[in-house]
């Protein structure tokens, strides 16, 4: 046992530190970074800087968590949401599927160029009318002599516009397998940018297939059946520790506000109702961390309780992200209601952090399952 | 960061929760009904090892490091031993027997440790008064120096074990005038004239442990009774707070995987509407969010544990922290319980309902939620 940061942690975490702390702060407030070209080309820039200090390749490989992965990935989810999706989504969903399941040159060419960040990735996986667990996709893949035809349409998909390649989920003849598409390939075609009210900049959009011919050393078709339950679990491991980070940002805005701003002649925080919501606040985010580190590290080191353990974090943190988010706007007070704060988007995005991966619902659906299996309960 | 505990961690924690499988939990309910003290399952503590698990062998200890120790209360907790015995055993060991260990004289150590390992003797602390519970500097117990010795004279309130107890750790003012730098703790011995127990309080949850006033009326104890110096003895009831946040805390984390295992078993074997309980969505929800519960909260009780193992000196932060979630939280869960077990919840037979009540005592006892939010938002 030890609570301290390894050197391995910290390492990793001073890294994002150096690298963002040179940049402009919550850059996707920034209504030039949000227009598709220029956040594409801030994305890649960053993607280009993480590179060398090899994040974009943790955990890629052996497809695990771990600790260190957790402490740089909250840096970087404090300091920007959007990106840190779109970085995730790029290099341990995609790269992931590409590294671990993925077979041929081809493969290893896109891999290679998404962990140099010199490509970026984005998952096409959700259907309107198809749920994870039940009928994955309704989009299918049909085999021919070149290559696998694709047809059918993606919803949500996040950073579609600014990504160089998808990796879109397909059934193909009752397996589902995930097919690598180049933004320009023929048949494929992402709509409009779809209002969303969570995680600005990325932009989630729509995407069509209609005879999209994908080459077979494009396409990843795993023998493991349980592989999509792996892809998901990835999914929540980086939605929790966008948790943390966001609500490292609402706390911290609160606390910042509660000790500058003074109402009947002292700063706010000297009152309970004040002090005692930081206090409920802080107390909910250390939880959250130490909770997100042990299911990271329960997954490092191959523990049998690393799946629920990693279920227990996604849904612990993303609830408590969201108690975090409203009592700091409570702290906030007017400045709160009448001005876009750090503490307003994570509320939202804290919502998203419930819905995306696998919802809350469905995680303790799975926790409940798990313990009840559990032969030492 | 890890979060492994060693071989010989694991194993005593079996150990331990097979011991009190088979010796301690069939006695709980009827003792727990009856609201009594379990005098023989103390005593099987003792000789089990447990009372004095982190004391040195000389005091009749087994030297075990803090995480050990911890996981022991866990282990109660999670065989379905009650709030009360180990609220009693914590109190004994952690709130008295620690404090004498830490400060008290080479005599000291040796007239009272080796019967507190054991179990022969049962120890108290006194620092909550009627009138100064949160407030401890507002205490008005008073000690007079006189001559080669203190006169005690004042009333301690909800003291763990009081009307069992053959030796006391009590606090009182000594400094005139002086808040908390007027403190000073002494040992006074069961029998002791001027010295008595109040009736044991009856209670709504850890019901097994006994709960008194303490009244010292004119109460004479030599002057080598008092613990360290003069003025020191806040600093004492602080040094404590790192026992309260994990080792007082852990029986409480264990009592909630008992209630969850209790929870499985009973949802599998309870049908409603043709088919078990445990196949509908809110039951596993319920499931989910204790397991959630006790995952978040063991986290904290452990880094408290494995700072002191460390040496460091007490994070009050991080203290706060998991007392206050432990306390808050837990209540959910708790309660969750009761109604997955339906009307049977609310009997005494399925133990529940009895979880339910102990786990009430978590944000009151040895600093309300609220005294913790005071420290954290101080501190912030
Ligand atoms: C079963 C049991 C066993 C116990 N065992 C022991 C023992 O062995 N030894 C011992 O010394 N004590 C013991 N206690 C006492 C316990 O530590 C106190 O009950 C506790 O510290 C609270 O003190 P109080 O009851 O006087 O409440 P009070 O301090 O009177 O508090 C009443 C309410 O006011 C709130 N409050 C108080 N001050 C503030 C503030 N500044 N800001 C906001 N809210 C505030 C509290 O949170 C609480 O909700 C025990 C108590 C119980 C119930």
């Amino acid at each position: 046992m030890d609570f301290d940061q390894s050197a391995a942690e910290l390492g990793l975490k001073e890294a994002i530190k150096d690298i963002t702390s040179g940049e402009k702060e919550n850059p996707e407030s920034d209504a030039f970074s949000t227009a598709p070209l220029n956040y594409r080309n801030m994305l890649l820039k960053l993607m280009k800087a993480l590179s060398p200090t090899g994040y974009l390749e943790t955990g890629v490989r052996d497809g695990r968590n771990s600790t260190a992965l957790v402490a740089a990935q909250e840096e970087l989810a404090a300091w920007s949401p959007p990106i840190f999706l779109s970085v995730e989504t790029s290099s341990r969903m995609v790269g992931r599927l590409l590294a671990l399941f993925g077979k041929g040159p081809e493969c290893s060419t896109i891999l290679d160029s998404l962990l140099n960040g010199q490509l970026i990735g984005s998952a096409a996986f959700s259907e309107t009318n198809a749920s994870f667990d039940q009928n994955a996709s309704e989009t299918r893949a049909t085999l021919q002599d070149n290559g696998y035809i694709i047809t059918g349409s993606k919803n949500w998909v996040a950073g579609a516009s600014s990504a160089d390649l998808v990796a879109c989920l397909a059934d193909s003849g009752g397996r589902p397998g995930v097919f690598i598409i180049r933004a320009g390939d023929k048949g494929f075609s992402t709509g409009t940018e779809l209002t969303s009210n969570a995680i600005p900049g990325s932009g989630f959009n729509p995407v069509t297939l209609r005879d999209c011919l994908v080459p077979s050393d494009r396409a990843v078709i795993p023998d493991d059946k349980d592989f999509l339950n792996t892809v998901k679990l990835w999914e929540d491991q980086i939605l929790t520790s966008l948790a943390l980070g966001l609500s490292q940002r609402s706390y911290r805005e609160a606390l910042s506000h509660s000790k500058t701003h003074h109402s009947g002649g002292k700063p706010i925080i000297a009152y309970q109702e004040i002090g005692f919501k930081l206090a409920e606040m802080l107390t909910l985010l250390q939880s959250a961390q130490l909770l997100a580190y042990r299911a990271a590290w329960a997954d490092e080191t191959g523990n049998r309780e690393a799946e629920v353990l990693a279920r227990c974090a996604k849904v612990f943190c993303s609830e408590a992200c969201e108690r975090i988010s409203t009592e700091a706007l409570q702290v906030l007070g007017t400045k709160g209601v009448f001005e876009e704060s750090l503490a307003a988007s994570a509320l939202r995005e804290s919502k998203f952090l419930q819905i995306a991966g696998t919802s809350s619902e469905r995680s303790r659906v799975k926790i409940g399952d798990n313990v009840l299996r559990d032969a030492s309960f | 960061m890890e979060f492994s505990f060693s071989q010989e961690q694991a194993m005593f924690k079996d150990q331990v929760i097979r011991f009190a499988v088979k010796e301690i939990v069939p006695r709980v309910r009827d003792h727990e009904l009856k609201g009594e003290f379990d005098f023989q399952s103390f005593r099987r503590l003792g000789e089990f090892g447990i009372l004095g698990l982190h004391f040195p062998a000389e005091f009749g200890g087994s030297d075990a490091d803090v995480v050990t120790t911890v996981l022991a209360g866990e282990a109660l907790g999670e065989a379905g031993v009650d709030g009360g015995l180990t609220l009693s055993y914590g109190a004994h060991t952690f709130l008295c027997a620690d404090t004498i260990f830490v400060h008290g004289t080479d005599a000291q150590r040796k007239k009272y440790l080796p019967k507190l390992t054991t179990g022969e003797w049962i120890g108290c602390m006194g620092l909550t008064e009627p009138n100064a519970g949160s407030d401890v500097a507002s205490m008005t117990t008073r000690a007079e120096r006189a001559g080669e010795a203190y006169i005690l004279n004042g009333n301690k309130m909800f003291i763990t074990n009081g009307p069992l107890a053959d030796v006391a750790v009590i606090y009182a003012k000594t400094g005139k005038d002086l808040r908390h730098a007027g403190i000073s703790a002494f040992i006074v011995e069961k029998g002791t004239p001027g010295f008595s127990a109040g009736k044991n309080l009856i209670k709504m949850g850890v019901r097994t442990s006994h709960t008194s006033e303490l009244i010292f009326d004119n109460c004479m104890i030599p002057a080598e009774n008092l613990l360290g110096v003069e003025g020191e003895g806040f600093l004492m009831a602080l040094q404590t707070v790192e026992w309260d946040r994990s080792a007082l805390m852990a029986p409480f984390v264990g009592g909630m995987t008992y209630v969850l295992k209790k929870s499985i078993a009973y949802a599998k074997q309870r049908h409603q509407f043709g088919r078990p309980i445990a196949e509908y969505q809110a039951i596993k929800h319920k499931l989910a969010d204790m397991k959630i519960f006790i995952e978040a909260a063991r986290t904290l009780i452990y880094r408290i544990a494995w700072c002191k193992d460390q040496g460091r000196p007490l994070n009050h932060l991080e203290a706060a922290v998991a007392k206050l979630f432990v306390g808050d939280w837990s209540l959910k869960p708790a309660n969750d319980a009761v109604t997955l077990f339906g009307g049977y919840g609310y009997c005494h037979e399925y133990d529940v309902e009895r979880t339910f009540r102990d786990s009430r005592l978590a944000p009151i006892g040895g600093g309300t939620s609220e005294i913790q939010k005071k420290i954290i938002s101080k501190l912030i």
